[in-house]
């Protein structure tokens, strides 16, 4: 566009003046807001408002690649793949409001009749009660027969307050002797 | 990329519809952040801020997208530009380029008893972001006239227009 010479003192011309004008201005206005910049990027900005951004981004030249950058997202070229794991922690900053909980519920099995449950727990009843009775007549005849007599009282009496002669019985009498 | 995203079911909160855009914009703003951060771990810490800042306060930053405005992907790289700057701010010290702090900052002695008067309107701030392209970020002129939306004659006019008042401004003080 211009010769060395030239661009070296034009360049100096324009530092010296962005030096004097627009580093002294200092800061003036708060930056302009994404979807702005955004609009500027795709041109769509009337020629007034961009020449708010265009101000903005003469003291943040920084910016100017963003500028380049956003208009240049659109044309298609190849993103880069991101990492299953950035992927999966971005996906859970948005929690799912209707979790899919699947209650566990036992497995059905075959359609028992009532009828069928009731002549068992009857059953079972019934077989409790049985062993009830037989238990206790077994018990009532032998007492009753110790009565009657058929073994002297003393034999009773000591079969059931004298414990009977064990392992112990045999080691205190070695210890004694 | 064409951007057909529902961004009303987004911003309501739909758990399908925000997975969905997850997977389509994260690959988007590795690359729009790929120049500014390390690849790896940084750049993933700053895909989750840029998707962390999208979703704060109930999708504040989210809502105030206007697909009429400007093309999501746009919107989203500036945004994703933005806070790997951010990011890189709050990692880094500070550090700011000599050229860029004003000079009455760095003189010793003030030798400008008097501040120049110079008319902050000679330039139009189009001119002032073409000779800031050109001269101060290296840009070619087909780069300055594709981000100002141009045909590149126009910028070397503007750039033209611009020196000769410049020219004509400090002519007599260079003299």
């Amino acid at each position: 566009m211009t010769e060395p010479m030239d661009r070296a003192e034009e360049s100096a011309l324009w530092r010296h003046w962005r030096a004097a004008v627009v580093n002294a201005a200092g800061e003036a206005a708060p930056g302009p807001d994404p979807l702005l910049l955004a609009a500027y990027a795709e041109h769509r900005l009337s020629e007034t408002a961009a020449e708010v951004v265009e101000a903005w981004l003469v003291r943040h030249p920084e910016a100017i690649a963003d500028v380049l950058a956003a208009g240049d997202s659109n044309a298609g070229s190849r993103p880069i793949q991101p990492p299953e794991a950035a992927l999966g922690r971005a996906m859970g900053l948005v929690p799912d409001p209707d979790p899919k909980v699947v209650p566990f519920r036992r497995p059905a099995g075959p359609q028992v009749p009532v009828w069928r449950v009731a002549v068992g727990r009857i059953a079972v009843a019934a077989s409790l009660l049985i062993v009830s009775l037989v238990g206790f007549t077994l018990g009532t005849d032998a007492y009753t027969s110790l009565l009657n007599g058929d073994q002297p009282t003393s034999v009773l009496s000591q079969d059931l307050f004298d414990p009977p002669s064990g392992i112990f019985s045999g080691f205190g009498e070695e210890s004694s002797s | 990329m064409a951007d057909a995203i529902d961004v009303r079911a987004l911003t309501a909160g739909s758990k399908a519809h925000w997975d969905g855009f997850v997977r389509r914009y994260a690959g988007l703003i590795l690359s729009a952040v790929r120049s500014l951060v390390r690849e790896g771990t940084e750049a993933e810490d700053v895909l989750q801020e840029v998707f962390v800042r999208l979703c704060k306060d109930d999708f504040r930053l989210l809502k105030t997208y206007d697909p009429a405005r400007a093309g999501l992907s746009t919107w989203l790289t500036i945004v994703a530009r933005s806070t790997a700057r951010d990011v890189q701010r709050r990692h880094r010290p500070p550090q700011s380029a000599l050229d860029d702090v004003p000079e009455r900052l760095l003189a010793v002695v003030d030798v400008h008893a008097e501040p120049l008067k110079l008319p902050k309107d000679l330039l139009s701030p189009r001119q002032q972001l073409v000779l800031t392209m050109l001269y101060e970020r290296d840009m070619d002129v087909a780069d300055v006239a594709k981000t100002l939306g141009v045909d590149p004659q126009t910028v070397r006019s503007t750039h033209h227009k611009a020196m000769l008042k410049l020219r004509a401004h400090f002519g007599p003080e260079r003299q």
